[in-house]
């Protein structure tokens, strides 16, 4: 599961509404992960968490998981 | 991780539903939905809710029969969930059949108990070609930023070669044309123009009474 980030396009030639977004960055977030959705617990200083599904290797089946990040940069 | 529950074969795409925050999982409450497939094979939305106290409670929801007596497929896409004027409403994706043959996939509106609603129609802009796709939209969030709501959703497309294509969408909606419109109040009558009682205007008047009383003596 990645994250992909594009900010602060102002100046950006790509802007537009007939030109796409560009990716600008790509991290990676959880290996072998997926359906991933975020909640936020304040602004982009506070912990933002994170649920997705993905296999266990102990009993090879899905699984909830639930992940804590301290604010978006750390994201 | 979350532990299994109910010795479901798999829990997968989990919603966020509500989350009181207390600054660590371990010690706050957090409420998510999610897919499950049950030991007998039948697909449910499943609710789980992680207490401050660190126990993981989960329970099944009827949810998949709700989505069947509608015709749609028992498949639960994530879950966006919105207040309007005080009442819970969850957008999520849903699949059925058209005509038997063709799956569909549409937003679907549902109220708090996930009653279906609707399936709300997405326009695509018409410079892509697709104004004649009326269907296969998922994966819809709504954000509300003071007077604008931002809805997003996702296209899915097969080519003919059958791959399959997602196009992401974001629509910015001005709610300032649905909110009730300040009602115009009209322009109080002017009061009518005071009577001029000057001494002149009061002679004249006289002088006029007289001589028309005068006429209709002769």
């Amino acid at each position: 599961m990645k994250k992909s980030v594009k900010v602060n396009d102002e100046t950006d030639a790509n802007y537009g509404p007939s030109k796409p977004f560009t990716e600008s960055d790509r991290v990676l977030l959880v290996a072998d992960a997926q359906n991933g959705k975020v909640w936020h617990t304040g602004g982009e200083d506070r912990p933002i968490l994170m649920a997705y599904d993905a296999t266990d290797s102990g009993d090879g089946k899905v699984h909830l998981y639930i992940v804590k990040y301290e604010n978006l940069a750390q994201m | 991780m979350l532990p299994l529950s109910n010795s479901s074969a798999y829990e997968s795409k989990p919603s966020f539903d509500a989350v009181t925050w207390y600054g660590s999982i371990a010690n706050s409450e957090i409420t998510l939905y999610y897919e499950f497939k049950t030991s007998s094979n039948a697909v449910k939305l499943g609710k789980g809710t992680h207490g401050p106290d660190g126990t993981w409670k989960a329970s099944e929801t009827i949810v998949d029969v709700l989505y069947k007596s509608d015709k749609f497929s028992e498949k639960f896409n994530p879950m966006h969930k919105f207040i309007y004027q005080d009442e819970a409403f969850y957008l999520t994706g849903g699949e059925r059949m058209l005509n038997d043959v063709q799956l569909d996939f549409s937003v679907l509106l549902l109220d708090a108990d996930m009653t279906p609603l609707a399936t709300i129609p997405m326009d695509l802009p018409q410079e892509m070609n697709m104004e004649d796709i009326l269907g296969n939209h998922t994966v819809p969030t709504l954000k509300r930023m003071s007077e604008t709501v931002a809805v997003s959703f996702q296209h899915r497309n097969e080519t003919e070669t059958g791959a399959l294509e997602y196009s992401q969408f974001m629509y910015f909606v001005d709610l300032q044309q649905f909110l009730p419109k300040q009602r115009v109040v009209p322009a109080p009558k002017a009061p009518p123009k005071p009577e001029n009682n000057s001494f002149v205007s009061q002679l004249l008047q006289r002088i006029v009474q007289v001589v028309q009383w005068v006429f209709r003596r002769r």
